[in-house]
């Protein structure tokens, strides 16, 4: 009786453990930036080439302390448009408020000069995703405004 | 009887062992059970660790990242420090003055210009770079724009940013917004720039980079962004530069223009490049350094 008891327990486990293992792919891992990013770049449609720009040049060109950061991804167009995509990572909720506020301002630096040098962006600008969800701050300046917002919403939440 | 006592005693020791492999048995089982149970939880409570970059402060503003390493005074030593951030390129028969940069060079290099360089320099992925760069700069406002932090929640202009930092070497790239301007507005300006620039940065040594083509098809359909009038930018300004001692014309464009225009597939309006075109102009740029 023992002995059966003790061989059904071990081909239980056995079994609850095969049945549990998941694959990588369907285990929920922590939000990324580069995920994130990645998921933006290949659902949105971009008119202008839109190429990445290395973390450290990117925080510097926006102003941003890089203490405040665990990770960011940002893509930044030629400068024909005012398409971009950038993901932050905050260390804390404090510092994504902080960085929220700097690409505000970036976009609002955005609308003032492209309303002089190219008007057609200007729209584009005033309808661009500038959001934090907890500690991650996203920018997009795209033609599918709604489309980001369905993405993003649908990785971290 | 005693066969009988044989038998009891015989069968009493078979159940004894029989008794003890069922223990050891019972035991491994156990054990094993053990084992897979810990590695579950294990493997249940394992997370994947987000790893950041290692990220370096910023060092300067928005629009102009200016670095605060940047020293007062350029000696003898920062030059000393230039040329020992340079390599000898091997293989090959050329002019030894010229060296490549590696990407410490531009930690005391400073680049001024429009929309084209604002752009060069977000693609170049050096941060060490300081970047006084803006969409609309030309080479008139940029002495009066106040576009670079100073601190203290102000901003000043390159000029006035330029009494206060040293740079070795100062890049400047403009063209495109002045194409519709007099020739002799446009080098008048110019030369008042060079003129600030070189009282300013006596020991730094400037480049005037030559204004990059437009595209063949803006350039056939566009009254102003076309390229006679760029390429009559150019000769002016390279004339320009043969007065100063310290300043270098980079004739870059002929560098990297295929036929006198800017490639095909490298932009959408004819004038700003992609990112694969800027590394480009970043590798010439390394690649045609005066060491002396």
């Amino acid at each position: 009786m023992r002995k059966i008891f003790a061989l059904m327990l071990a081909l239980f486990l056995l079994g609850s453990i095969a049945g549990c293992g998941q694959s990588s792919d369907e285990q929920k891992a922590e939000p990324d930036v580069h995920t994130l990013a990645d998921k933006l770049m290949s659902g949105l449609t971009f008119e202008d080439s839109v190429s990445e720009v290395s973390a450290d040049v990117a925080l510097k060109y926006y102003g941003i302390d890089s203490a405040e950061i665990v990770d960011c991804d940002v893509h930044i167009s030629t400068g024909a448009t005012a398409e971009e995509v950038a993901v932050f990572e905050a260390q804390t909720a404090i510092d994504a408020q902080n960085i929220l506020s700097a690409m505000k301002t970036r976009q609002d630096t955005q609308i003032k000069t492209y309303f002089s040098y190219n008007s057609n962006e200007v729209s584009r600008l005033d309808d661009a995703v500038v959001e934090a969800h907890d500690r991650f701050v996203l920018y997009v300046v795209s033609d599918d405004s709604a489309k980001a917002e369905e993405i993003i919403k649908g990785y971290l939440e | 009887m005693t066969k009988d006592i044989n038998n009891r005693y015989r069968k009493k020791i078979k159940r004894q062992r029989r008794h003890r492999r069922m223990q050891l048995f019972e035991s491994a089982v156990g054990a094993i059970v053990a084992i897979i149970f810990v590695c579950a939880l294990g493997q249940g409570n394992l997370r994947k660790n987000v790893s950041g970059q290692e990220m370096d402060r910023p060092e300067g503003g928005t629009s102009a990242q200016i670095s605060e390493s940047v020293t007062e005074d350029v000696s003898s030593d920062t030059d000393a420090a230039m040329k020992a951030s340079m390599q000898p390129q091997s293989g090959k028969d050329m002019d030894a003055s010229k060296y490549v940069a590696d990407d410490s060079y531009f930690s005391s290099s400073l680049l001024i210009g429009d929309s084209r360089a604002e752009t060069l320099g977000l693609y170049s992925d050096m941060p060490s770079w300081n970047v006084c760069a803006s969409k609309n700069l030309d080479v008139e406002s940029v002495s009066t724009l106040k576009m670079v932090d100073c601190g203290a929640g102000q901003k000043c202009t390159v000029l006035e940013m330029l009494q206060d930092h040293s740079y070795s070497t100062i890049y400047i790239s403009f063209g495109i917004e002045e194409l519709n301007w007099y020739n002799a507005r446009y080098i008048n300006a110019y030369r008042a720039l060079l003129d600030n620039i070189t009282k300013l940065q006596p020991n730094a040594k400037v480049y005037v980079m030559s204004t990059i083509p437009v595209s063949a098809e803006l350039s056939a359909k566009d009254g102003v962004y076309n390229n006679p009038g760029i390429d009559r930018l150019n000769l002016l300004v390279s004339e320009l530069c043969g007065a100063y001692d310290n300043v270098t014309y980079l004739d870059v464009a002929s560098a990297v223009a295929k036929d006198g225009v800017l490639p095909d597939g490298v932009s959408i309006d004819g004038i700003h490049y992609n990112k694969e075109f800027s590394q480009k102009i970043i590798d010439y740029i390394k690649t045609n350094i005066d060491v002396e």
